[in-house]
């Protein structure tokens, strides 16, 4: 099982060629997802250049045209894919026609503030799901569990922005605590601690009103395998052997319940994206949901188009994190196929 | 007060309106083995692990009277039925240890074998990860696994079943306990290790001069390592007695049918199903 | 863990009576004892009849301008008050509630027999099959879906009927995936492999055999994902991406969104029908779920 010089080694030669597996299976999906999105460009009704500049732009007959040498858009159409791809590939998803900019400026000055609202709100989600979600598993009868199991049925059957647009009247409008939208207030000063706090407030409710959503899923979760693991062996095993409850239920019980919320957690950066676009709606958050919006108004095209590929990178990469994370935290599977 | 090392009384165990343990006296003294035997159902398993105060937690079984006495050579007695918490904890796996019928699923998956058993001595004396690591190193030896210290890095699931139980061995026998309860340790293993497994306790035991109760459905375990037999039945003690005894001259008819259904040396001549071969141990 | 301390074998003890029914029979006995998923139930149906025979019975034009613009529920005569451009709440959440229920059944079952059709194949024949079917579930997986919907509705034209296109496509990846492992479960299962080797066509063995054992996991599924269709639909809606001419709950929270601070009703009723219409879908579905998985139920 472990002859040769170093398990070590051998041990990190066999991950590196799991990753690069993951890695050829990453950019296959990329590229198939970049042809997909050109192909609906195309199969959708009306011109293509006419698409392109957007339904509310404005433009004129010439301005078309010019749209359809630019882009190529007057060639056939395995060429017109082959230059769309091989730009992407490059990040150049051509220029928006209202903000006349190009589309990768545009999404990645938008980048940023979306990672920094997801990833917290994935913190918030995942450290408050689990501790809920352990919580009620080991008290299942408790009046308490009742109340959290259900809270969480309701977490999850509102609409996320009408949650939000709730929060705001509360906490913004009625209670007054905090900033309703935008990312830093017009009056903030320059010092970066001044500033760090008024983010800070500014993401408190689109954080909240996007993480609670997910608690609620990754409570239930954690509670039902934090209860099959609690019925398991090798709980009782470290009972036996005499260690504190604390150790036995966040140690050996909670390493293993984790798992699936952390795959689960991984899986559904997509859906976090897809949240995070209606509740950056609600509260102006500058991010590519406050973009995705002011595209649709305007049938601004290929600013969806660039964004629905860059986040599809993002959820591709994250995936990876995901795998990997997973493969730390359980030996069984370390070496197990993608 | 007796000078028992273990001294059960008048314990029963309910699980909800169901009755597991009926009224169980029995006693161990230290050094001696002591087979609880019974069908499964009868009530064995649950006396085991309440001995250890594992049933609340894990399956809502709760003590509904009687007590359940360890008197350690250089201290108090102490009444296990009815010990606070962190008292019980200091006694789990320090005077008194377990080990289970299924090794493949008792050791934590997650953690290597080093961090459960170093997290095992830790847990009760004060001492350095690495003289842990070296007391663990020490045990793996003793429980005869090959290349111990490759061993100690790997984790449960590269290992056989055999050879998980003897890591849960080392565990249970690390802080050289007084009383080593056994649930079955062998029932889950090939039919080879079956013997290895019990015989490593058998040594193990006269060497470190711990008390074994061996929880069995087997008369062929109770034969070979038992000094003394309780045979339960339906939630109740049906009878005890020295091994000698209940083998030469069983009382109840339970034992006597307990021992009719041992299968003899030969027993299978003249019949037309072969015995299948048992599998040998894939380690390595 | 042995079974002779296992409270789940002395709690079928007592559901003995519950044995004796047929499979459906026992499910509906333990759906019944099931509060939540009872109320859930009732629940379901006083909204389903309300946005059926609300419409007929109140007012069934909901872009009509009735009262003053902003009238609050408690000054003027409208039960729910009106929105910012006077249209009356009450009318907006029956007759839209019909739509919007129309919605998330039509996309729900289109999900549904689109997963169906790619998952159920994979799992059933594997191998190259499987790879090619399960590649294209994951393509339409991990772009995050309210884009692909955005980018579809923008480009195609925001209709009701291209609203059920939209959802669909975007949430059938996740019925696939739960068919293909309950069709490959199925697929070892010992009743299948004698129908096979009596020579039962592949066809017959998928549409008699499987599907019918297949059916629990998925009418699960069905409620889950009429569940979603709902939020989703009213987050498209919300978005802009909603059907201007067709009154949807999702298409009045988008549309008074704006004037939240002033008119606080109009956003808060219809979030409130979409609140409670899910939650009951969600209580009734985690109710099928435990009456076939009674094993489950502790959970």
């Amino acid at each position: 099982m472990t002859e040769g010089p170093s398990p070590r080694a051998k041990t990190l030669q066999r991950l590196g060629r799991m990753f690069v597996i993951r890695l050829g299976h990453a950019v296959f999906l990329l590229l198939a997802v970049t042809i997909f999105t050109f192909t609906l460009l195309h199969l959708a009704p009306g011109d293509a250049a006419q698409v392109w500049a957007g339904a509310q732009g404005g433009a004129s007959a010439e301005q078309i045209e010019q749209i359809r040498v630019e882009y190529g858009l007057d060639r056939p159409f395995p060429q017109q894919l082959a230059s769309y791809v091989g730009n992407a590939a490059t990040g150049d998803f051509g220029d928006s026609f209202f903000f006349r900019q190009p589309v990768s400026e545009l999404v990645l000055a938008r980048v940023w503030p979306t990672i920094l609202l997801v990833l917290t709100s994935l913190g918030i989600a995942i450290l408050g799901g689990v501790i809920l979600g352990v919580w009620t598993a080991r008290r299942p009868t408790a009046p308490s569990s009742h109340v959290i199991t259900a809270v969480a049925l309701f977490g999850f059957s509102a609409p996320i922005f009408w949650t939000g647009i709730m929060l705001l009247l509360i906490f913004s409008s009625w209670l007054n605590l905090l900033p309703s939208h935008g990312m830093n207030s017009v009056t903030v000063g320059d010092g970066f601690f001044e500033q760090a706090w008024d983010t800070f407030l500014h993401l408190i409710l689109p954080a909240s009103t996007l993480g609670f959503f997910y608690m609620a899923q990754y409570s239930r979760i954690s509670r039902v395998s934090m209860l099959e693991v609690l019925g398991s062996d090798y709980v009782r095993t470290a009972r036996a052997k005499g260690l504190k409850e604390r150790s036995v239920i966040w140690k050996h019980a909670l390493r293993n319940a984790v798992i699936p919320v952390v795959t689960i957690a991984g899986f559904q950066v997509g859906a976090l994206l897809s949240g995070g676009i209606l509740v950056e709606t609600v509260f102006e958050w500058p991010g590519m949901g406050r973009l995705a919006f002011e595209a649709v108004l305007r049938r601004d095209t290929p600013i969806l188009m660039g964004m629905l590929i860059i986040s599809t990178f993002i959820v591709i990469v994250a995936n990876l994190l995901t795998d990997v994370a997973y493969r730390v935290i359980d030996p069984r599977i370390r070496f197990a196929k993608p | 007060m007796s000078n028992h090392l273990l001294e059960v009384n008048n314990l029963s165990v309910s699980f909800g309106s169901f009755t597991a343990v009926d009224d169980v006296s029995f006693h161990l003294d230290a050094g001696e083995t002591l087979a609880i035997v019974g069908e499964s159902g009868s009530g064995k398993t649950v006396t085991a692990l309440s001995i250890m105060r594992l049933l609340e937690q894990s399956s809502r079984g709760r003590i509904t009277s009687g007590e359940i006495l360890l008197n350690p050579p250089n201290d108090t007695v102490m009444d296990l039925a009815d010990l606070p918490e962190e008292r019980l904890r200091q006694v789990r796996g320090n005077f008194v240890s377990m080990i289970f019928q299924e090794p493949l699923t008792a050791l934590n998956p997650v953690f290597s074998v080093q961090s459960q058993l170093i997290e095992a001595i830790r847990s009760h004396r004060p001492v350095a990860k690495e003289t842990a690591r070296e007391m663990a190193l020490e045990m793996m030896a003793k429980v005869r696994i090959p290349e111990p210290a490759e061993r100690l890095k790997q984790h449960p699931h590269e290992l056989s079943g055999g050879m998980r139980q003897r890591v849960m061995i080392a565990q249970a026998l690390a802080l050289n306990p007084q009383i080593l309860i056994a649930d079955e340790p062998t029932t889950a293993l090939d039919v080879t290790i079956q013997a290895q497994v019990l015989g490593l306790i058998k040594d193990l035991q006269e060497e470190m001069g711990s008390a074994v109760i061996m929880i069995t459905h087997d008369m062929g375990v109770v034969a070979q390592i038992a000094d003394r037999v309780v045979v339960m039945r339906n939630s109740k003690v049906v009878e005890t007695g020295a091994v000698e005894q209940i083998f030469g001259a069983p009382e109840h008819p339970y034992t006597k049918a307990l021992l009719a259904a041992v299968p003899k040396l030969g027993s299978m001549n003249h019949t037309d199903k072969p015995e299948k071969f048992p599998l040998v141990e894939q380690t390595t | 863990m042995s079974s002779e301390h296992d409270p789940a074998v002395l709690i079928d003890a007592v559901d003995e009576d519950a044995r004796a029914r047929s499979p459906l029979g026992e499910a509906w006995f333990m759906f019944r004892r099931n509060r939540a998923a009872l109320f859930g139930l009732i629940l379901l149906v006083a909204i389903f009849l309300l946005t059926i025979f609300g419409p007929m019975l109140y007012e069934n034009e909901p872009f009509r301008i009735v009262a003053r613009p902003r009238t609050s529920p408690s000054e003027g005569d409208l039960l729910l008050g009106s929105d910012y451009l006077g249209r009356d709440t009450l009318a907006g959440l029956l007759t839209g509630g019909r739509v919007t229920l129309l919605i998330a059944v039509f996309a729900g079952t289109m999900t549904v027999l689109i997963g169906l059709l790619i998952g159920g194949p994979a799992g059933y024949f594997g191998g190259r099959v499987e790879s090619v079917l399960m590649r294209l579930t994951e393509l339409f997986q991990v772009p995050p879906a309210i884009l692909l919907a955005m980018l579809v509705l923008v480009l195609w034209g925001p209709t009701v009927i291209n609203l059920v296109l939209a959802i669909s496509l975007v949430a059938w990846p996740q019925t696939a995936r739960l068919s293909r492992g309950e069709f490959l479960r199925l697929r070892n299962v010992e009743f299948v492999r004698a129908a096979k080797a009596a020579g039962a066509s592949d066809l017959r063995i998928l549409t008699r055999i499987i599907l019918p054992n297949a059916l629990p996991p998925l009418i699960v599924n069905a409620t889950l994902i009429i569940g979603g269709a709902i939020l989703f639909e009213a987050g498209l809606s919300f978005l802009g991406l909603g059907d201007p001419n067709v009154m949807t709950w999702g298409l009045m929270l988008g549309s008074s969104r704006p004037y939240v601070f002033d008119t606080w009703w109009a956003v808060t009723f219809p979030g409130l029908a979409i609140f409670f219409t899910v939650l009951a879908i969600s209580l009734v579905g985690d109710g099928i779920n435990d009456a076939f998985n009674p094993k489950l139920r502790e959970r």
